[in-house]
């Protein structure tokens, strides 16, 4: 049986202080091994796999960035909660 | 006998050190491009490399663990993100496909992608992201290394006191280093930012880079090497003279370093017995022990932006909160912990250097962070003696903004349950001419000064202090001795502490002239402690005074240096006189 595989868009705004920088970044990557949904980050018109540090740090992503965030698969529902959660706690910072 | 001679360069990391000069060759690197012939091949070169990929993160691992033991949260810090760089799909999957695709071998098909890699971070305009990139060339090196076979030049390999000589020299090569064999670094390239170099400091190895190779063929096969991080110069092919000069300078560095370990019980105070509290700068947690034993008053000020650039990141209220107090809790006297001040030259992200946005504006303006670092500053408070910094207060509105913001925290922390003692010192920074004109009515509102020389002589003549070669005629320019002399006497009449802090403070030829302004306290690193506590103990009240009341005159800077230097020569002993022009 082929378990229902959801997409979902998500917009939110970067709070962080100094954008998303190796610590956020790092936890994002940590964060998301546990999931098997794809995720992803568009920022200015680039879209890259948010499960590749070298990727998020590439997209250089300030303070204030408008950020859109893809996530496709069995599980996207919770990804989506626990990506959006750690995105409105500045991740701890 | 082949001649000494100098190069020089830039300190990354101080020191002295006499050592074997050995040449690390990472930039001469032949990179094979080979077109695959079949299937098998191609799977053959995926497996290959997955094979040097396991065999590159086994390394950092073992160097983690290797780190573990013996400390150095900077040195584990820096491997954890090279460990998930590693793992990263960028450097796994998608170089597989990439061999797949272009049927190119896998130095070829690495080497290609971090150089797009490169390019990428080159393009941006954030130091701390363009950082990033050496990460990933240290990173690319190894793996490399790993398919070429490379043997991996370890350093354990090396003879005693070798001296490393490299084009750069990778964060993973620096935590490589062992304290016997590697003893020193000499780079072309290399920034004090750079993960290496803090490397370096934390070792206690010497590291001087801008050294212009080209200069140094002839020392392919020199014997010994001075790398001199105190002076920011190699000697190569040293004399017998000057090896001797140079060793004799180590051991008085040594023996200065000893003194440190025995608590110094001799009391701080001048010829004629008056007290002057010396205490000491931080920028960290390193060194606690000595720090604890040196028999400073306290610590007069801790530059909590450096565990911004250090960590990459604003710390949380816990992070800050467990920094703090274990600071308190150790040192059980008075510690002053400075907000985070950031701006100019330690602009870490995105911050425009020249927007006036630094200092107490910044905190004031980012609440949220401000108040965190309040909140973690209270609630250590209840440990010890801590006392909270504002920097470059230049307005009476800015103090009481902080104090206001102050009194909410506190309030949200005891509505929470938390127990705040009454609420810790507050003082402000004074290193604006703007603050030190405005200094009595600062002084009805906050509980001490702490005097940012640094940065008031900048403000007030208009110097660039990065490039300040020779700055003592600045120091004792009559202008500026008004404004220090003015921010010490509202003090004094307010009855508040006042504390120098900055170069001057550490200049050993300025004390005197400190003390006949009014200073009482004074705030320095712990390596020129000792130093200080000596010439403190050597100074008169009454000769400061009166130098300081000669040099308060409009004198010409010639005229004032030389009065200067005859105080020097007449008051401080030949001893104590070498001591500070070598370091």
């Amino acid at each position: 049986m082929m378990k229902k595989t959801t997409k979902i868009v998500s917009k939110i705004r970067v709070k962080n202080k100094m954008g998303i920088h190796t610590r956020p970044a790092t936890h994002i990557v940590s964060l998301l091994q546990h999931y098997r949904s794809n995720v992803f980050f568009t920022y200015k018109r680039e879209t890259v796999n948010a499960k590749s540090i070298l990727s998020i740090l590439m997209l250089a992503i300030q303070r204030n960035a408008n950020l859109t965030i893809t996530v496709d698969g069995d599980d996207a529902e919770e990804t989506t909660q626990k990506l959006l959660q750690a995105f409105e706690t500045n991740f701890g910072e | 006998m082949p001649t000494e001679f100098s190069v020089v360069g830039s300190i990354l990391s101080r020191g002295v050190v006499i050592g074997t000069p050995y040449f690390l060759d990472r930039a001469i690197r032949e990179i094979p491009n080979i077109d695959l012939q079949s299937v098998h091949a191609v799977e053959e070169e995926v497996h290959r490399y997955k094979k040097a990929i396991r065999e590159s993160h086994r390394y950092l691992v073992q160097l983690k663990n290797r780190a573990q033991k013996e400390g150095g949260e900077e040195i584990i810090a820096l491997l954890e993100s090279h460990l998930q760089i590693i793992e990263d799909p960028l450097l796994n999957y998608e170089i597989e496909q990439e061999i797949r695709l272009l049927s190119k071998n896998a130095e070829f098909v690495l080497n290609k992608t971090v150089a797009g890699f490169e390019k990428k971070f080159h393009a941006m305009n954030d130091a701390f992201f363009q950082q990033r990139i050496v990460d990933i060339q240290d990173i690319s090196e190894r793996i490399l290394d790993c398919l070429q076979e490379k043997k991996n030049t370890s350093f354990d390999m090396l003879p005693k006191d070798s001296i490393i000589f490299a084009h750069v020299i990778t964060p993973s090569d620096a935590a490589d280093a062992r304290r016997k064999n590697v003893v020193g670094f000499v780079t072309e390239r290399g920034s004090n930012l750079s993960h290496t170099a803090i490397v370096a400091k934390a070792r206690g190895i010497p590291y001087i880079s801008g050294i212009d190779f080209s200069k140094l063929s002839r020392i392919l096969n020199a014997e010994r090497v001075i790398v001199d991080a105190l002076l920011g110069k190699i000697i190569c092919n040293p004399s017998q003279k000057t090896q001797y000069e140079y060793r004799q300078l180590q051991e008085q560095i040594q023996q200065r370093y000893k003194l440190l370990q025995k608590p110094l019980d001799l009391p701080c105070q001048t010829i004629e017995g008056d007290p002057i509290a010396l205490y000491i700068s931080i920028d960290g947690l390193d060194d606690l022990t000595d720090l604890k034993t040196c028999g400073a008053a306290g610590i007069g000020l801790f530059r909590t932006e450096y565990l911004v650039l250090q960590g990459g990141r604003f710390p949380t209220e816990e992070e800050q909160f467990e920094i703090y107090k274990q600071l308190v809790c150790e040192m059980k006297t008075p510690v002053v912990i400075r907000c985070f001040d950031l701006g100019l030259d330690k602009v870490p992200v995105g911050l425009d250097p020249l927007s006036g946005y630094n200092g107490i504006r910044f905190l004031l303006e980012e609440r949220t962070l401000f108040f965190s670092q309040l909140r973690a500053m209270l609630r250590a408070s209840s440990f010890g003696n801590l006392q909270i910094l504002l920097p470059m207060i230049s307005s009476l509105q800015e103090l009481v903004a902080s104090k206001k913001l102050l009194q909410e925290a506190k309030e949200q922390l005891i509505f929470e349950g938390h127990i705040i003692p009454d609420s810790p010192r507050l003082g402000c920074m004074v290193e604006l001419p703007s603050a030190a004109m405005m200094s009595s009515a600062l002084a009805k509102e906050c509980d001490f000064f702490s005097i940012g020389t640094n940065d008031l002589m900048q403000y007030s003549l208009a110097i660039d202090r990065l490039n300040q070669s020779s700055h003592t005629g600045a120091s004792i320019h009559p202008g500026f001795l008004r404004l220090l002399q003015m921010i010490i006497e509202e003090g004094r009449k307010a009855g508040i502490p006042v504390y120098i802090c900055g170069e001057m403070a550490s200049d050993p030829q300025l004390i005197a002239l400190l003390i006949g302004l009014g200073a009482k306290g004074f705030s320095v690193p712990l390596r020129i402690f000792p130093l200080i506590k000596d010439i403190i103990r050597l100074t008169s009240t009454k000769k400061g005074e009166c130098l300081a009341n000669e040099l308060l005159r409009i004198l010409p800077e010639e005229a004032g240096l030389q009065l200067l230097d005859a105080y020097c020569k007449e008051c401080i002993p030949e001893s104590v006189r070498y001591e500070y022009t070598a370091s």
